[in-house]
């Protein structure tokens, strides 16, 4: 009885988390359109190959606006400010995090920092927004 | 209603994609022809086309930002006092990209001008309405061939400072009101990162928020201690994230030195065949734009009663107003800090004037919403096709003239891929405009503004092999308290510079004199064009001689050759 209770509540918590993160993504469906309808103009225009536009189309989301828009989630804009100026703003907290890393932690600027650092930023956007579930 | 309220913002969405997307293309396709595949750099036009390139790769390659390469001081390595941030940005999306890096680096550029017309979209449509966002949208991403300068010419720097300066401007105006700590600290971070790409747009920024601030002030808008708390946290942000950066900006700062100039126009002078754009496109605006631009000028003025009592627009105003005039200042004959070029910078908020215009005659020709949406895309349309069909036919054509072409880039490429690192190129003759950076390796090469070349091709033309040529180390010179500086155009407004440590440095610096002379024996590759020049007997004698001397040719295509000494 009590393992069924636990596993209604860990569900019921994940689906809180998904719920959380679908609700909050979900204005970002316009901006995959975007990347998605670019990603077909760029196989229809240059000589790249699927996976290599596929590559490209997902660095573009990673870079420009996964981090920003994140972070502004905790800010009182609407949709379009929001991914708009979250451009800027993964931009800047990816090139400065990365520099710093760098020059105070000597550590490489590859791909795996850039990466973390941007999953870093969507975590602690995502998680400042949805303290409340944390609580829980 | 609500169904018609959600059609008309997908529409607004798909038109901006379609937006982005073109003009995204307007400036790759013309340059790249599409194959993104290669590993050239797409615009090869003047200098800064190949230094931004060349340093935002050794960090790529290198994987770190602390060290300059040291194949630009023979072998010794030296500290980063550049602005580093625009690099940094660059080899982080190479890395995760997966395009070629010079592919990386041209898409990324591309990248930002069209994000940046996009904030330009947000501050028109915030202040000024949907319609005046999307005509500004338009005509600030197909812009007159002036515009498009920035791009072609390699100012790199410029372009990430712009890409950062409007979404600041934003922020800061939507502060004002909302007086939000939080938001203070990203302005001041945006500020910091543009700041550290390029310092002049920052500057300009802080003058302009102080300007709009004391006037907010001064018409009782905002109190005194509202509007110090907000300057000084953005101040303290900003400041907090550069600490470290500004200390090695300003040393190289100490060693600002004037540059050899510029070299293009010297190319026809040695029968280089290239036709270089002139240095400087200037920032005016002309025809059909200028008169709506000025129609733009007399709706707010007809409108300055409602404007006042409106801050955000009267802010907005305020800071258009004040980069035009910085961007200006040079018609007068004052030119502090390049000024001219915070003219291109300008134009994202001037083409709000236009864009005005636009939409107040369409709106006062008809209210009916179609008729006012045709009229909207007539008028904008009567702008942006011309001037958009017309620049992307020069654009092509500046590509058609490139300062190297793939016989030029390919015996680079022999040189950087198949040669030890510690090597000593020696560029005798068709590298002249610093294209043989992308060799990284050390490289020696004739000054062309100071005669080198033409005086090292005097001899050979006069058939006389000599014993040693005149050469410097490619972009670097001499100057104070011999230090060795880059001759990277360095000035105040961007901090370009850097310092070389050189643990032997008196050693080193004896050996590299002003107008050194080089003995043959002490290269250890040449590299030089042969054929399609002036001087394609006086190559041939040097190649002839070499290889009498035992020097062996280890590539050659068709217009390029490489020896080994």
């Amino acid at each position: 009885m009590k393992k069924k209770k636990r596993k209604a509540t860990t569900a019921k918590k994940q689906n809180d988390w998904v719920f959380a993160l679908t609700e909050d993504l979900m204005p970002l469906k316009y901006v995959l359109y975007g990347i998605l309808f670019f990603g077909f103009a760029m196989l229809v225009f240059t000589n790249l190959t699927f996976v290599e536009v596929l590559q490209l189309m997902i660095a573009i989301f990673l870079f420009f606006f996964l981090a920003g828009y994140s972070i502004l989630l905790n800010f009182d804009f609407d949709t379009d400010e929001r991914i708009i100026l979250g451009i800027p703003l993964s931009v800047a907290l990816i090139g400065l995090t990365v520099y710093y890393l760098n020059v105070f932690f000597g550590i490489a600027m590859s791909a795996y920092t850039v990466i973390l650092v941007i999953i870093f930023y969507f975590a602690t956007g995502f998680l400042i927004k949805n303290k409340s579930l944390l609580k829980k | 209603m609500s169904k018609l309220i959600i059609n008309k913002k997908s529409l607004v969405y798909v038109v901006i994609i379609l937006f982005l997307i073109t003009g995204f293309f307007v400036r790759f396709l013309p340059f790249t022809q599409g194959d993104v595949q290669s590993d050239q750099l797409p615009v090869v036009v003047t200098f800064d086309n190949f230094y931004h390139p060349h340093v935002a790769k050794w960090f790529y390659d290198s994987e770190q930002a602390k060290y300059t390469m040291p194949f630009k001081v023979l072998n010794y390595q030296g500290i980063n006092l550049m602005p580093p941030i625009f690099y940094v940005l660059e080899a982080s999306f190479a890395k995760v990209s997966g395009l070629s890096f010079y592919q990386s680096y041209f898409f990324f550029l591309c990248a930002l001008l069209v994000f940046t017309s996009l904030q330009a979209y947000l501050i028109a449509k915030r202040f000024f309405g949907s319609d005046v966002g999307l005509v500004t949208f338009a005509l600030t991403l197909f812009p007159a061939m002036a515009y498009y300068f920035v791009l072609l010419i390699g100012f790199s720097l410029d372009i990430g400072g712009f890409f950062f300066s409007l979404a600041t401007i934003y922020l800061f105006i939507i502060n004002i009101k909302k007086d939000n700590l939080w938001l203070s600290i990203i302005i001041g971070l945006l500020l910091a990162a543009s700041f550290l790409i390029h310092v002049v747009e920052s500057i300009a920024l802080i003058v302009s928020f102080f300007l709009v601030l004391g006037v907010f002030y001064a018409l009782k808008k905002v109190s005194f201690k509202s509007a110090l708390y907000q300057q000084s946290t953005i101040i303290v942000s900003f400041l907090l994230v550069i600490a470290y950066v500004l200390p090695l900006l300003f040393q190289g700062l100490l060693y600002v030195a004037p540059t050899s100039g510029s070299v293009g126009e010297k190319f026809l002078s040695v029968g280089l065949k290239h036709q270089v754009p002139q240095y400087y496109a200037k920032t005016t605006l002309s025809g059909l734009i200028l008169l709506f631009t000025v129609i733009g000028l007399l709706v707010i003025a007809f409108n300055y009663k409602k404007i006042i009592k409106d801050n955000q627009k009267m802010s907005i105003l305020i800071v258009l107003l004040s980069i035009v005039i910085a961007s200006s200042v040079w018609k007068i004959g004052i030119n502090p800090i390049r000024s001219y070029r915070i003219g291109y910078w300008a134009y994202y908020l001037l083409m709000l004037l236009p864009a005005i215009a636009i939409c107040t005659i369409a709106q006062s020709v008809k209210k009916n919403v179609l008729i006012k949406f045709v009229m909207i895309i007539l008028l904008a349309g009567l702008i942006i096709l011309p001037q958009t069909s017309s620049s992307y036919e020069q654009l092509k054509a500046v590509d058609a003239n490139p300062l190297v072409n793939t016989n030029g880039w390919n015996a680079i490429k022999f040189v950087r891929d198949n040669t030890p690192v510690n090597t000593t190129l020696f560029e005798l003759y068709g590298f002249e405009h610093e294209y043989g950076m992308l060799s990284e390796r050390v490289l020696l090469k004739g000054d062309l503004n100071l005669g080198d070349t033409v005086k090292n091709m005097e001899f050979l033309c006069q058939g006389e092999f000599p014993e040693s040529f005149i050469v410097q180390l490619s972009v670097w010179n001499w100057y104070k308290n011999n230090s060795l500086i880059p001759t990277k155009r360095v000035g105040f407004s961007s901090f370009e510079s850097e310092k070389i440590y050189l643990p032997n440095k008196n050693d080193q610096i004896s050996k590299f004199e002003k107008y050194q002379n080089y003995s043959y024996s002490e290269l250890d590759y040449v590299v030089a064009r042969y054929r399609n020049t002036q001087a394609d007997s006086c190559i041939a004698f040097f190649i002839n001689e070499s290889v009498e001397r035992g020097a062996n040719i280890v590539y050659l295509n068709d217009e390029f050759i490489v020896l080994k000494t």
